[in-house]
């Protein structure tokens, strides 16, 4: 490494800092946030036609679903860029910081697994969708669900394992 | 002096430090380009800079082992997301080190994360309690986990040999 390049650089390095890559994960979660109160506003809006009848009340049910969703998902992210953007914790500090990430993302698997594909297929139901596609879906949904839900568990818990062994140094 | 001129002349003494964290990890991994890890590092150090100087809650030396090897950390994970197959000789071919220091390079990019900053900390001949104070673990717990990376350096290296 050439040390002369590096002084012009640390010289600069005031001047360089590009804002969008620093904040790329808390602009997606902010995006997130957004979508998922445009979302909302949308239901509160339209109240009265989702209330109409069963089956646009099926897709209120939805939509309030994946605002949720996107809420969720949005205020983690931000949480997540001011935890990871934090480098002057201890490093073990910050390897739990990246742990809680990890769990995040195998709950967020789990929730798709239990509650999220669970609710879709339902809603294949109530739109009327040829029979033998909604057994095919049915049948992957359970093939899916015994193939990851072991896997995924045992995930969860040697996460949280970690984390509990982290904290305890 | 202002925050600025405080923040470079700190770089002007610890280069050198953060340099050789940057050689380290672009040695373990073929994938980091050590003076792109020295910007994100010096980046990181900036950002950083105003919260440490308000809580100056540790030495100089390990707020900046600190925020150099979360860095690091945070750049092999995003190079282990997107895991590039590999022949056995390219990691190898590219580092200008002797044979010795490369095998012993390949054994501790084996290592976890967390033991590759230790073998760091500790090559670096660190004292145990430096060690604690970076990784923020308990100095009794820094001798056992020493102990328990050596040992785990000799059996890989024996299966190295075996292979």
């Amino acid at each position: 490494m050439n040390l002369e390049n590096l002084q012009k650089f640390s010289a600069n390095i005031p001047q360089r800092i590009p804002w969008l890559k620093r904040y790329k994960n808390g602009l997606s979660g902010v995006l997130c946030v957004v979508i998922s109160l445009l979302l909302i506003i949308t239901i509160l809006l339209h109240s009265s036609y989702f209330l109409s009848s069963f089956n646009n009340l099926m897709k209120m049910a939805i939509v309030a679903i994946i605002a949720l969703y996107c809420l969720v998902k949005g205020v983690f992210t931000i949480i997540f860029q001011f935890k990871e953007n934090e480098y002057y914790l201890s490093v073990n500090q910050y390897f739990i910081i990246g742990l809680y990430n990890k769990l995040y993302f195998v709950y967020e698997k789990l929730c798709w697994l239990y509650f999220l594909g669970p609710i879709l297929l339902l809603f294949c139901v109530f739109v009327r969708i040829p029979s033998f596609i909604l057994i095919l879906l049915f049948l992957f949904y359970f093939v899916v669900l015994l193939l990851f839900s072991p896997r995924l568990v045992k995930h969860r818990n040697q996460i949280k394992n970690e984390i509990s062994l982290k904290k305890n140094k | 002096m202002d925050k600025r001129e405080s923040f470079l002349r700190l770089m002007e003494e610890k280069k050198k430090q953060i340099v050789k964290i940057c050689n380290y990890y672009s040695s373990l991994y073929s994938q980091i380009s050590a003076e792109d890890l020295f910007q994100d590092i010096l980046m990181a150090l900036w950002c950083s800079f105003p919260k440490f100087v308000k809580r100056h809650d540790c030495k100089i030396s390990t707020y900046v082992y600190r925020v150099a090897h979360n860095v690091s950390i945070s750049q092999c994970r995003k190079i282990k997301d997107k895991t590039v197959s590999l022949n056995e000789g390219d990691v190898l071919i590219e580092r200008d080190t002797p044979q010795e220091l490369s095998i012993l390079y390949d054994l501790i990019g084996k290592l976890s994360q967390e033991e590759q900053v230790l073998v760091y900390l500790y090559l670096d001949e660190k004292s145990h309690n430096e060690i604690a104070e970076i990784l923020g673990i308990s100095v009794t717990n820094v001798g056992t986990k020493i102990q328990r990376v050596k040992k785990k350096l000799k059996l890989l290296n024996k299966k190295n040999n075996d292979e």
